[in-house]
C-alpha cells in the first residue's frame, strides 16, 4: 500500500477569464490506494479522549455537564481529507495543519474554509464540496448560504475571513520559513493568495459541472483560483471511499 | 510598559517590512491619524492634508502586518516567559495594530461581526496600553451596543454570546460599580438557563453537529466563568490566585474552539485571555496587593466608589510595579512623568508607605503645591480618600506666616498626619523647626518649578532645607512632567548614591490622549476671513498633518476681515470647540481674559437649561462678589474666567465647574499654566508670554497643552496658538520643537549670565541683587542655626552642597562652584556682624538686607510703636490707627513685592484703608466702589489684586515680621495679647475681624457668613481650633445652615452648605 495519493486519469483542465478548471477520475483501484493516505488525514485518535476531558472540566464552570454522542467520520469528511490528499500530493499544495483533525463547527460565528495552507509560496484557502447528485453542475455549487460559490467568494473577497485565517494558522506555525513567505506576499497586497474549489462527486466527469462557478464566481485575481472535480466511480464512489477510508486506521 | 524603542524595533520585523518601505508606512500612518483627526474633530474642523494618500487596503495591511508581530509574542506575554523581548514586542505589536484599527470602519449592521470586532479592537486596546481610548469608542457606539439583548436571542450558544458581549463591555469601559457586579448576576442567569435552552440547540439529528455545538457551548461555558472571575478580581481583589484561575480557563476555552472548528471565537479567546492577564496587570487590587493594610484599605473604598477607580494608568501601574516606587530603600524619588498622568495616585500611595511607618515616632508628610489652587484641589482630594483611612490631613494657609491657630495645630500631634501647604509657607514651617515630630516624607508636586524664575531659587532652598536638617528621617518624593535629569535630581536628594530613584516616563510613547498642536491664523477669503489651523512638529510628537486646515467656517465671530485680531481669533476658536467639551482661552493679561469672554458673551447662545451647579455659583458670585459682577451673565452662556484678578474660592469653583463638565470655556491668563490641574478639551493661546513679556517655558507650555484631552473622553486633545505675522509664526514654529531639556537649578542660570556678562568675578556686590534674595535668607538661616562664624565658614562647603545648583556646579564647573563659595563666605561674614539681624531675618523669613531697612524705616517713625498698636481692634478699627504708617515702612521693602502697584501717590493709606474695610465686612462690592470707582470687572479685579495680590501676601507677611521687629517686648504681653498679636495677619488674610471667624475661614466657609457661623461655632463648642471646626461645619444639617443665613438674599441654608462642601472637599461635595 503506497503512501502517496494516485494521480488519477484527468479528464479535462481549461482556463475561463483566469480560471483554472480541472477534472480527475478515481477508479475503483486508486480509491484503494488512496485511502491510507485519506485515513492518516481524518481521523484523529487524540480527539475523542480530549472531548471527554473537555466534558469533565465544565464542573469547574458552575455550568452543568452536557450530554453529546460521539459522531463518526461522516462522507463528507472524507471528502476533505481526500480533497487535501490530492492538493497536496499533485498541486504543490501543503496543508501544515490539517482542518479536518479539527471538526468543522456548521455553528461558528464564522464560518471559516476547509484548508488554509500553502502553494507556491503564498497562501492557499480550499474549500470542499462533496456530492452524491446527479445533476451537473451539482446544487452545491450555486446554493446560497453554503454552496461553494458563496464560499469561494467569501475567500476572494473578505479580508476579514482570510485575516482570520492567517490569524488562525499563525498561531500553529509561527516559526514557519513557508509561512512567512507567504505571509510577506500577503501582507505586501495586490491579493498574492490562492484559491481553490474541490468538488468530489460520484458521477461521469463533465466540465459543465463548472458551468455555474465559471459565470457566476468574480475572481481576486487572475490564475489564482482553481477549480478542481475528483470524480469517483459513478453511483457508489463516495460509499466505497468512505467504507475504504473507515477500514484504515491512522497510522499513529 | 511599552517603550519607543520597543516600538522602534517592530517596525524591522517582517511582517511591517511586507507592507512597504518606511515611506509607505510613514504615509500610512499618517493617514491613519488623518482619519482620527477627522473622526474626533471633523465637525469643527476640516482638514486639508496636502498628502493626498488614502489607500485603506494598506491601512488594513498594516494593521494587519502590526498585528501579527503582536501574536508572535502573545504566548510568551500570557506565559510569562523569560523572553522579555517576544512580550515587549506583543505589548508594541498590540499598540501599533490598536492605532490603525481604531480608524476602521466598525461593522455595525452585522451584529455578530460587531460583537467581534468590538472585542477585538478592546482587546488590542488593552494590550497595547491604550485602554483610555476605549472610552469614547464605546460612548460613540452606545447605541449600537444598547441595542443588544441577549433575553431576545432564542439560539442558546447566541444567547451565551450576547450576554458575554454585555459583560465584556462592562469590564472593558468600567463604567460603573453596578455594571461590573451586574456581571456575576449575569453568568448566573446563563447557569439557570443551560437546562430551558440547551436541550433545544442540541436536538439535531447529527451526532456530529450536536458534538461540535456542544464544544462551542464548553468554549463558551469556560469563557463566562472566566468572565465571572475576572469581574469579581476587578472589584475584590479575590481570588488571590485569579492568574492561574483565568489562565486554566481561557486555555481550556480556546482549546475547545480551536478543536470544534470556530477559528474566530478561538481566536478572541486568544485576544481575551491576553487582555483579561493585562487587565490584573494593570488591576489597582494586584499592582498594589503587597503594600501594607493601609493600602489595602485605601484600595477598597477607591473601587467601590459609583465611578470606581479600578485600573491603574500605565504609567502608574509601571512606575508601582516596574520602577520600584515604592521600594524602602530609594530615599528620594523623583517621578517624570506626563501631565494627566495620574502623579497624584502615586504620591498617595507614597503616603500611605510612610504613615504605615510611622509607628511610635508620630511622623508626619510634607505635600508640596506649588500654588494656593493646588493645595485647595489636593486638600480636598487627600481627604476625600484619607479621612475613611483615620489620616488626618490639614492644610496651611497661603498667607507667608504662622498665624496662631495655625501655631496650635502645628503643635498638637494629634491634629494632622499630613500637612500640605505651598513652597513659601512650608519653608517657613520646616526652616522653623515648627513641628517637633519627624518628617517622614516630603512630597512636592510640580517640582519641575525648581527653575522657575521668580521662585526655583526658593523651592529649590527648601529642598536643601530639608537635607540640611531632616535628611536622617524624611525621604523625598519629587513629581514633575518633562524632565529629562530626573535621575540627577533624585541622586542630589538621596542619602547616598544608591538610594536614589528616578522614574522617568514622560518621553514614553503612552499619553493619555493624542494631541495636537497648531497655529490658528487668520485667512482671507475675499472680504470676508476664516480661522486657518496648521499643525506643527513637536517635541512630544503630537499628530502633524501638513496642510491648510479650517476651524469652523467663514467668519466665526461676525466682524469685518480687518477688525479679526489675534482675540477674535482664539474666541472664534473656542466657540466653534466648545461644543466638544469645555475649551480653555489663554490670555497674555488679565484685562485681555474679560475682553475674550466678553466677545464670547456677545456671540454665544444662552444654555437652554442653565444647570445647577452654574446657578449655585452665580448666587454665590451675587453675594460674595456683587449682584451686578459681569462673570454671573457670562455664565448663562457657560463662559467662565480664571485669572489671578479673582479670589481663590472663585477660582475653585471655575475649576469645579469645568471638572463637572458644566462650562463651555474658560477664559483665563498665562498664569493658569501654573496651576491647572483639570482636564480640558481644548485650549488655545492669544500668546505664550506672561504679561510683562516673558515666554512660556517649553515645560510650562507642555503642561499646560497637556491638560487638552480629557483621558477616555476626548481622543483628540487640541492645542491652538495665535499667529499674526510670519516672525511670529518662525517663532511659534521653533518653539514647540523644542525639547524640554534638562531641569536646571536657578543658582546655575544666574551664574551663567554673570559669567556670559564678564561679572563673576564682582560676585560678592552681585550678591545683593533682588534676585538673590532666597540665597542670603538661606545663609542667614545657616548662620542663625549654626550661630557661630567660624563654624558656619567651616561647613559652608558641605552646606551649600545640599543645593542642587551647588552641587552639580562642583561636578560641571569648578570655577563657578570656588566663586560662589567664596562670595558666600564673604557675604557671611558681612552679616555675621549683626547677629541679632541675623536672627530677626531667619525668624521673618526677610533678608537681612529687608531686616535692616525695616528697622531703619520704623525708627524714622515719629513715635514708638506700643503693644496696644498692634492689638486688631486698634490696628483695623481705630481711627488712630498706624495701619498707614506700617503700610508706608512696608512699601518700602522690595521682598513684600509692593512695588509693582500701578496706584501710586496715596497708595498706602489707601491700602491701609481697604485692610480695615476687608476686615470690617465690606462686601467686594462696597470695597470697589469705595476705593476704585465702580463696580466693574476692571475695578474688581482691582480689589481681590490688592487684597490677594497685595493685602493677603506681602500685607500680611510684612504685619507680622514688623511686629516682631517693632521692638515689642513680647514675654511682658498677657497670654490673651500675644493670642491676638498672633491673631491679626490672619484675620487680614481672611477678611474677618475674629478668631472664631477666622477658623471658619481656615475651613473655606465663605466669608460673607463666617462670622455668622463663627458665632454659632462659639455658643457650641469649648475646644476650638482647626478641626473641631471642620467637625462641628461637618455635622451641621441644612437647618443649622439657614438659621445662619436666612438673611441672605441669593443663597439658601443647604446652597452655602454646597458651596461650603465644594470648597473644603469634605464628603458630599
Amino acid at each position: 500500500m503506497s503512501d502517496i495519493l494516485p494521480t488519477g486519469s484527468a479528464i479535462y483542465q481549461k482556463n475561463y477569464n483566469g480560471l483554472y478548471v480541472k477534472g480527475i477520475f478515481y477508479n475503483e483501484d486508486d480509491l484503494n490506494r488512496s485511502a491510507q493516505v485519506i485515513a492518516d488525514i481524518c481521523f484523529d485518535t487524540s480527539g475523542q479522549k480530549d472531548f471527554e476531558r473537555f466534558m469533565l472540566s465544565l464542573s469547574d464552570t458552575g455550568f452543568s455537564p452536557i450530554t453529546a454522542v460521539s459522531p463518526e467520520v461522516r462522507d463528507w469528511q472524507v471528502g476533505e481529507g481526500f480533497a487535501e490528499a490530492y492538493l497536496t500530493a499533485h498541486l504543490s499544495c501543503s496543508f501544515p495543519w490539517s482542518n479536518n483533525r479539527d471538526l468543522k463547527n456548521p455553528n461558528s460565528s464564522l464560518t471559516g474554509a476547509d484548508m488554509v495552507g500553502f502553494h507556491q509560496g503564498r497562501f492557499a484557502f480550499g474549500e470542499v464540496k462533496t456530492s452524491t447528485e446527479q445533476k451537473y453542475p451539482p446544487q452545491v455549487t450555486s446554493k446560497k448560504g453554503d454552496g461553494l460559490n458563496t464560499q469561494l467568494k467569501k475567500l476572494c473577497h473578505d479580508h476579514d475571513l482570510r485575516w482570520i485565517l492567517v490569524q488562525y494558522l499563525f498561531h500553529r506555525v509561527k516559526t514557519s520559513v513557508d509561512y512567512q513567505e507567504a505571509c510577506i506576499a500577503y501582507l505586501k497586497g495586490n491579493n498574492d493568495f490562492y484559491v481553490f474549489g474541490v468538488l468530489v462527486r460520484s458521477v461521469e466527469p463533465k466540465i459543465n459541472d463548472w458551468d455555474y462557478l465559471k459565470k457566476h464566481l468574480e475572481v481576486h485575481e487572475k490564475n489564482k483560483v482553481s477549480l478542481i472535480a475528483l470524480y469517483l466511480p459513478p453511483n457508489d464512489g463516495i460509499e466505497t471511499l468512505h467504507a475504504c477510508v473507515l477500514s484504515k486506521r491512522a497510522k499513529s | 510598559m511599552i517603550t519607543h524603542e520597543a516600538l522602534r524595533k517592530i517596525d524591522t520585523h517582517w511582517a511591517v517590512q511586507a507592507v512597504g518601505n518606511n515611506e509607505l508606512r510613514q504615509d500610512i500612518l499618517q493617514f491613519s491619524k488623518a482619519k482620527l483627526v477627522e473622526k474626533a474633530i471633523g465637525e469643527q474642523l476640516t482638514l486639508r492634508v496636502e498628502n493626498s494618500f488614502n489607500d485603506e487596503d494598506a491601512l488594513r495591511r498594516l494593521a494587519m502586518a502590526y498585528e501579527m508581530v503582536a501574536i508572535e509574542g502573545m504566548h510568551d506575554f500570557v506565559n510569562h516567559t523569560d523572553n522579555d523581548e517576544l512580550q515587549d514586542q506583543f505589548l508594541a505589536g498590540s499598540h501599533r495594530a490598536f492605532e490603525i484599527y481604531r480608524v476602521l470602519e466598525i461593522p455595525e449592521n452585522d451584529d455578530l461581526k460587531f460583537i467581534f470586532h468590538l472585542l477585538h479592537l478592546s482587546a488590542l486596546a488593552y494590550c497595547g496600553d491604550c485602554w483610555t481610548d476605549l472610552k469614547h469608542i464605546y460612548d460613540d457606539y452606545s447605541g449600537v451596543i444598547d441595542k443588544f439583548s441577549p433575553d431576545l436571542m432564542i439560539e442558546w450558544d447566541q444567547r451565551i454570546l450576547f450576554r458575554l458581549f454585555d459583560c465584556w463591555v462592562s469590564l472593558f469601559r468600567k463604567n460603573s460599580w453596578q455594571e461590573l457586579t451586574n456581571i456575576t448576576t449575569a453568568i448566573s442567569v446563563l447557569r439557570e438557563e443551560q437546562a430551558q435552552y440547551e436541550k433545544d440547540y442540541l436536538k439535531t439529528d447529527s451526532n456530529n453537529e450536536n458534538k461540535t455545538k456542544a464544544m462551542r457551548l464548553m468554549s463558551l461555558y469556560h469563557w463566562a466563568k472566566a468572565s465571572e472571575l475576572l469581574s469579581l478580581y476587578m472589584l475584590q481583589g479575590e481570588p488571590a490566585d485569579i492568574k492561574s484561575q483565568l489562565d486554566r480557563h481561557f486555555s481550556l476555552a480556546i482549546k475547545i474552539s480551536a478543536d470544534g472548528g470556530d477559528a474566530q471565537l478561538e481566536i478572541l479567546l486568544r485576544w481575551l485571555h491576553a487582555s483579561a492577564e493585562q487587565m490584573v496587570n494593570g488591576s489597582i487590587w494586584w499592582v498594589a496587593r503587597t503594600i501594607n493594610s493601609k493600602a489595602t484599605q485605601f484600595i477598597k473604598n477607591l473601587s467601590s466608589q459609583a465611578q470606581p477607580l479600578l485600573e491603574l494608568l500605565p504609567p502608574q501601574k509601571a512606575a508601582l510595579k516596574e520602577c520600584g516606587l515604592l521600594d524602602p530603600a530609594k530615599t528620594a524619588v523623583v517621578v517624570d512623568m506626563p501631565t494627566s498622568g495620574g502623579k497624584t495616585l502615586l504620591a498617595q500611595f507614597k503616603i500611605l508607605q510612610a504613615v504605615n511607618n510611622f509607628g511610635e515616632t508620630k511622623g508626619w508628610v510634607a505635600y508640596i503645591a506649588p500654588t494656593k489652587a493646588l493645595v485647595g484641589q489636593i486638600i480636598r482630594r487627600l481627604r476625600k480618600d484619607f479621612s475613611p483611612l483615620g489620616i488626618k490631613v490639614e492644610k496651611l494657609s497661603g498667607a507667608i506666616e504662622i498665624d496662631v491657630l495655625e501655631e496650635d495645630m502645628l503643635n498638637d500631634a494629634d491634629n494632622f498626619d499630613i500637612l500640605v501647604a505651598t513652597p513659601e509657607k512650608m519653608q517657613l514651617v520646616l526652616r522653623n523647626h515648627k513641628i517637633k515630630r519627624p518628617l517622614s516624607l516630603l512630597v512636592m508636586d510640580e517640582a519641575h518649578n525648581i527653575e522657575d524664575e521668580g521662585r526655583g531659587l526658593r523651592i529649590e532652598l527648601l529642598l536643601a532645607t530639608v537635607k540640611q536638617h531632616y535628611q536622617a528621617q524624611a525621604n523625598f518624593l519629587l513629581l514633575m512632567p518633562y524632565v529629562e535629569n530626573a535621575k540627577t535630581l533624585s541622586r542630589w536628594l538621596a542619602h547616598d548614591r544608591d538610594a536614589g530613584l528616578a522614574i522617568s516616563l514622560s518621553t514614553n510613547p503612552w499619553q493619555p490622549n493624542e494631541r495636537i498642536v497648531g497655529l490658528v491664523k487668520k485667512e482671507k477669503a475675499g472680504k470676508d476671513w476664516t480661522i486657518n489651523y496648521q499643525t506643527l512638529i513637536s517635541s512630544p510628537k503630537t499628530i502633524h498633518l501638513k496642510g491648510k486646515h479650517q476651524i469652523g467656517g467663514i467668519r466665526p465671530i461676525p466682524v469685518s476681515q480687518s477688525s479679526a485680531n489675534l482675540s477674535k481669533i482664539v474666541a472664534g476658536c473656542a466657540k466653534i470647540f466648545a461644543s466638544r467639551g469645555t475649551s480653555v482661552v489663554i490670555a497674555k493679561t488679565k484685562p485681555n481674559a474679560w475682553s475674550l469672554a466678553r466677545i464670547l458673551r456677545d456671540n454665544m447662545d444662552d444654555l437652554e437649561d442653565i444647570p445647577s451647579e452654574i446657578q449655585l455659583v452665580q448666587n454665590y458670585l451675587k453675594t460674595e462678589v456683587s449682584p451686578e459682577f459681569e462673570l454671573i451673565n457670562m455664565l448663562n452662556k457657560g463662559i467662565g474666567i480664571h485669572h489671578g484678578g479673582l479670589s481663590d474660592e472663585i477660582k475653585a469653583l471655575m475649576e469645579w465647574l469645568v471638572e463637572e463638565g458644566t462650562l463651555k470655556v474658560l477664559c483665563a491668563t498665562t498664569t493658569i499654566a501654573q496651576g491647572i490641574n483639570f482636564p480640558v478639551s481644548s485650549i488655545f493661546l492669544q500668546s505664550i508670554e506672561y504679561p510683562y513679556g516673558k515666554k512660556m517655558s517649553y515645560r510650562e507650555f507642555w503642561n499646560l497643552a497637556g491638560r487638552a484631552g480629557r483621558v477616555g473622553q476626548d481622543n483628540v486633545g487640541v492645542v491652538g496658538i495665535a499667529c499674526d505675522t510670519p516672525k511670529k509664526e518662525r517663532e511659534l514654529i521653533d518653539y514647540v520643537k523644542k525639547s524640554t531639556g534638562n531641569l536646571t537649578s536657578r543658582l546655575i542660570i544666574i551664574l551663567k549670565s554673570l559669567e556670559d556678562a564678564g561679572k563673576l568675578n564682582a560676585l560678592e556686590s552681585m550678591m545683593y541683587a533682588p534676585q538673590w534674595e532666597d540665597f542670603r535668607c538661606y545663609i542667614a538661616h545657616l548662620l542663625n542655626e549654626k550661630k557661630e562664624l567660624q563654624a558656619t565658614l567651616n561647613e559652608m562647603d558641605r552646606m551649600l552642597s545640599n543645593t542642587f545648583g551647588y552641587s552639580e556646579l562642583k561636578n560641571t564647573n569648578l570655577y563657578q562652584s570656588e566663586r560662589l563659595l567664596t562670595a558666600t563666605k564673604k557675604y557671611t561674614e558681612s552679616i555675621a556682624k549683626n547677629m541679632g539681624n541675623v536672627a530677626r531675618a531667619d525668624m521673618t523669613g526677610f533678608s537681612v538686607e529687608s531686616v535692616k531697612k525695616t528697622m531703619d524705616e520704623i525708627n524714622k517713625l515719629e513715635y514708638k510703636l506700643t503693644p496696644s498698636d498692634w492689638m486688631p481692634d486698634s490696628l483695623f478699627g481705630a481711627s488712630e490707627s498706624k495701619l498707614p504708617d506700617l503700610f508706608s515702612v512696608m512699601f518700602k521693602i522690595e521682598q513684600l513685592n509692593f512695588s509693582h502697584d500701578d496706584e501710586q501717590g496715596r497708595r498706602q493709606s489707601r491700602m491701609a484703608d481697604i485692610a480695615q474695610a476687608w476686615i470690617a465686612g465690606q462686601t467686594i462690592h462696597e470695597i470697589a466702589v469705595n476705593f476704585f470707582d465702580g463696580s466693574g470687572s476692571n475695578e474688581i479685579s482691582k480689589v481681590y489684586n490688592a487684597i490677594y495680590g497685595k493685602l493677603a501676601n506681602g500685607g500680611t507677611w510684612g504685619l507680622s515680621a514688623l511686629s516682631r521687629m517693632s521692638g515689642i517686648d513680647f514675654d511682658t504681653l498677657s497670654d490673651e495679647h500675644k493670642r491676638l498679636l498672633n491673631l491679626m495677619p490672619a484675620m487680614l488674610y481672611h477678611g474677618v475681624k475674629n478668631e472664631d471667624s477666622v477658623l471658619m475661614r481656615m475651613n473655606s466657609v465663605p466669608r460673607s457668613i463666617a462670622e455668622a457661623v463663627g458665632d454659632r461655632f462659639k455658643q457650641h463648642v469649648e475646644k476650638r481650633n482647626v478641626a473641631t471646626a471642620r467637625q462641628y461645619l461637618a455635622e451641621l444639617n441644612d437647618s443649622d445652615w439657614n438659621s445662619v443665613t436666612s438673611h441672605n438674599q441669593y443663597l439658601s441654608g443647604s446652597e452655602y452648605k454646597k458651596v461650603w462642601q465644594i470648597l473644603s472637599g469634605e464628603a458630599g461635595s
